[in-house]
């Protein structure tokens, strides 16, 4: 039963206001606490009022209403004074400096810490503060949950009754992931972060801020927790069981319907959020992805979490690929500026024939050939490997062909040429790399062939009844300054040839890491014999390809083939 | 509202409370805790009949501590009884000035 009474525009009148309260507060069988909390509560809203809220007319009229009972009170203090909102989170002081000992500001602090439930209410002509405390503050804190404000008053509290008050500091676990799921968390005081664990970290899903209920519907459900739920601020709370939750259905199908809404909203938000994925991994395919679709996408609910986060880093990873991808494909662009234009045919008259090709292990090489007609009658047969492979050996290569280009035209003297080229590098190596290079010229009058090899790989000489390799080597080129190599020749006869080749292909491997190896080269240049040049180099390619059987490709492979008629 | 004053060995002032210090309460003490505050420099305030507190006992209690420890001086708290220390914990009095269990940590608090 709710008892009344005014209070007057007077401090003196304050001590009364508590006596009354004690007494109804006694009588009801409330505890000292209780009592306490309601005493505390009702001096400093008083207080409050009688000293410094402003009249609207005439008198403050201030009334007080209490019900109590012997487990909690609703106390209601209406007034008609300028309205002053105590839950207002802007009437909270900072806290005070370290040390600092401040006088005034505790009277809100006081009430918020007590009392357990607060409503404020301006209704124009008055004010209206409810404070409620013990179990009217749970009930009024349940019922403003919205899957159980129509619970009756009976329901509530045996389920009050029957749950267990837990409380829980700033940080602690409330709820574990992966966890059979046995009871739901009313919230009555402070706030909770639901989270999905994964391997890497915490990603935050939502906030819950009381009064509210987390994990009914795993109670409910029975599935193990999909999220974990962590205190942000000290909580207070109370641990119903799956039993109860029950119980409250059985009486209260709306509390059923509420949850199965809430289901639905979550299955919907995992459909929406789905679709999203739907659209970005098409983007993806399609090379439009917009990276801001990752942020629609951050928050989409506890289940996809950690699908949400391997999205993220596919699709990080896939545009990451496809920008360096396209900075590989401008490279090997200008790179494929460097190899030499297609002979001519008809300058070649009939004399011979010669083909080079190169194919790279990615997307740029450190192989180098060239093949270029010096005047009518000397052939230039080139084949380098730059050591390492990749973007550093690409831009090592260029530099070679620029060298040995640069000097080409002035020296005839290809031992002096090479020398020329390798001070030239060596000027230019910070980076302590150099090239194998194997530099002929062949002269298709008289089918002599003079040549220095710089390091590379020798050369094999194709001849009727046999297949030589090129004898005579020096150092590699760009990296003994000053260093002279010594030029040799060797005599074709008509229908010789010359392969030059690097190691790519004598080194290439199967699955087995087998080495493809000289034997299977010589072999394979034995019997195909009298194919023009054109048609050994892509035998050569075609067979190493067929010994690798799909093992991925560890070297660039280059070819250039000479063969007199 | 009563208030009993006690001298203790090594300069600690022990000054005990009785009954409710509401709105009337803390006036009625207001005045001899300024004096205290003002004349002492090692203040003990006994709880242990202390039935009720709110801010505006609080307000009281502070000012003495503000003034006692703006000139050096010490002042600790005793025997709460769980209500009043409810309100004192509530308000985060308990950060800025000694609360104790007993009077005898209270006065080693203050250094007696």
């Amino acid at each position: 039963m709710t008892q009344r009474r005014s209070v007057e525009d007077d401090l003196s009148a304050v001590r009364p206001a508590a006596e009354w309260v004690e007494a109804i507060l006694i009588k009801a069988g409330a505890s000292d606490e209780l009592r306490n909390d309601v005493q505390v509560c009702l001096e400093e809203t008083l207080a409050n009022l009688i000293l410094h809220a402003k009249p609207l007319d005439g008198g403050k009229d201030i009334s007080l209403a209490l019900n109590a009972s012997a487990e909690g009170a609703t106390l209601t203090i209406a007034d008609r004074c300028a309205p002053y909102d105590i839950t207002d989170k802007a009437r909270l002081t900072a806290p005070p400096a370290p040390g600092e000992i401040r006088i005034g500001g505790n009277g809100i602090k006081l009430i918020r810490a007590l009392a357990g439930r607060i409503e404020y209410k301006a209704h124009g002509d008055h004010n209206e503060l409810r404070l409620e405390f013990g179990a009217d503050a749970k009930r009024g804190l349940i019922r403003a949950i919205p899957a159980l404000s129509k619970v009756p008053k009976d329901d509530l509290d045996t389920l009050i009754l029957s749950a267990e008050a837990v409380s829980y500091a700033a940080g602690a676990t409330l709820v574990k992931q992966g966890e059979q799921s046995k009871f739901a968390l009313i919230l009555l005081k402070g706030e909770a972060a639901i989270v999905n664990e994964s391997v890497h970290g915490d990603a935050p899903l939502a906030q819950a801020t009381a009064p509210a209920m987390i994990g009914e519907i795993g109670a409910l459900s029975q599935v193990r927790r999909t999220a974990s739920v962590r205190a942000k601020t000290d909580i207070e709370a109370l641990k119903v069981s799956r039993k109860a939750l029950l119980l409250i259905a059985k009486h209260e199908p709306e509390m059923l319907v509420a949850v199965i809404a809430q289901t639905g909203q979550q299955i919907q938000n995992i459909n929406t959020a789905l679709g999203l994925y739907a659209a970005g991994l098409s983007a993806l395919e399609r090379d439009d992805f917009d990276p801001s679709i990752l942020t629609d996408l951050s928050n989409p609910g506890a289940d996809l979490g950690e699908f949400a986060e391997a999205f993220q880093r596919l699709a990080n990873r896939v545009t990451q690929e496809r920008r360096s991808r396209a900075e590989l494909a401008s490279a090997a662009l200008i790179q494929g500026a460097m190899l030499p234009a297609p002979l001519d045919a008809e300058k070649l008259a009939g004399r011979c024939t010669a083909f080079g090709a190169m194919k790279p292990a990615r997307g740029v090489s450190g192989d180098l050939f060239d093949l270029t007609l010096l005047d009518d009658n000397r052939l230039m047969l080139v084949v380098g490997d730059v050591c390492g492979k990749g973007i550093p050996a690409s831009l090592f290569m260029s530099a070679t062909v620029t060298a040995l280009r640069l000097a080409a035209q002035h020296e005839r003297d290809i031992a002096a040429l090479v020398a020329q080229a390798n001070d030239a590098l060596y000027a230019l190596n910070a980076m302590s790399m150099f090239t194998t290079l194997f530099y002929g010229v062949l002269d298709l009058e008289g089918g002599q062939l003079t040549y220095v090899n710089c390091g590379h790989n020798p050369p094999l000489h194709v001849t009727k009844n046999d297949c030589v390799e090129l004898v005579g080597r020096g150092p590699p080129l760009g990296f003994f300054p000053g260093h002279k190599w010594q030029a040799h020749a060797v005599q074709l006869k008509p229908g010789d040839g010359v392969l030059l080749f690097s190691d790519g292909v004598t080194e290439c491997l199967n699955r087995a890491t087998e080495e493809y190896g000289d034997e299977r080269l010589n072999a394979l240049l034995r019997r195909t014999r009298g194919q023009n040049a054109e048609a050994l180099v892509r035998t050569v390619f075609a067979d190493a390809e067929a010994f690798a059987d799909g093992a991925e490709q560890a070297d660039d492979i280059t070819c250039v083939a000479a063969i007199l008629a | 509202m009563e208030m009993t004053v006690e001298e203790l060995p090594n300069g600690v002032t022990k000054a005990a409370l009785k009954g409710r210090m509401d709105i009337e309460g803390a006036q009625a003490v207001d005045v001899r805790f300024n004096v205290l505050a003002g004349a002492k420099r090692k203040l003990v305030v006994d709880l242990r009949e202390l039935d009720f507190i709110a801010s505006m006992g609080l307000r009281t209690l502070m000012v003495c501590a503000r003034t006692i420890t703006s000139k050096g001086g010490k002042i600790a708290f005793a025997n709460a009884q769980p209500n009043v220390l409810k309100v004192l914990s509530s308000s985060g009095i308990g950060e800025v000035v000694s609360v104790n269990p007993t009077l005898d940590a209270a006065v080693a608090a203050v250094g007696g």
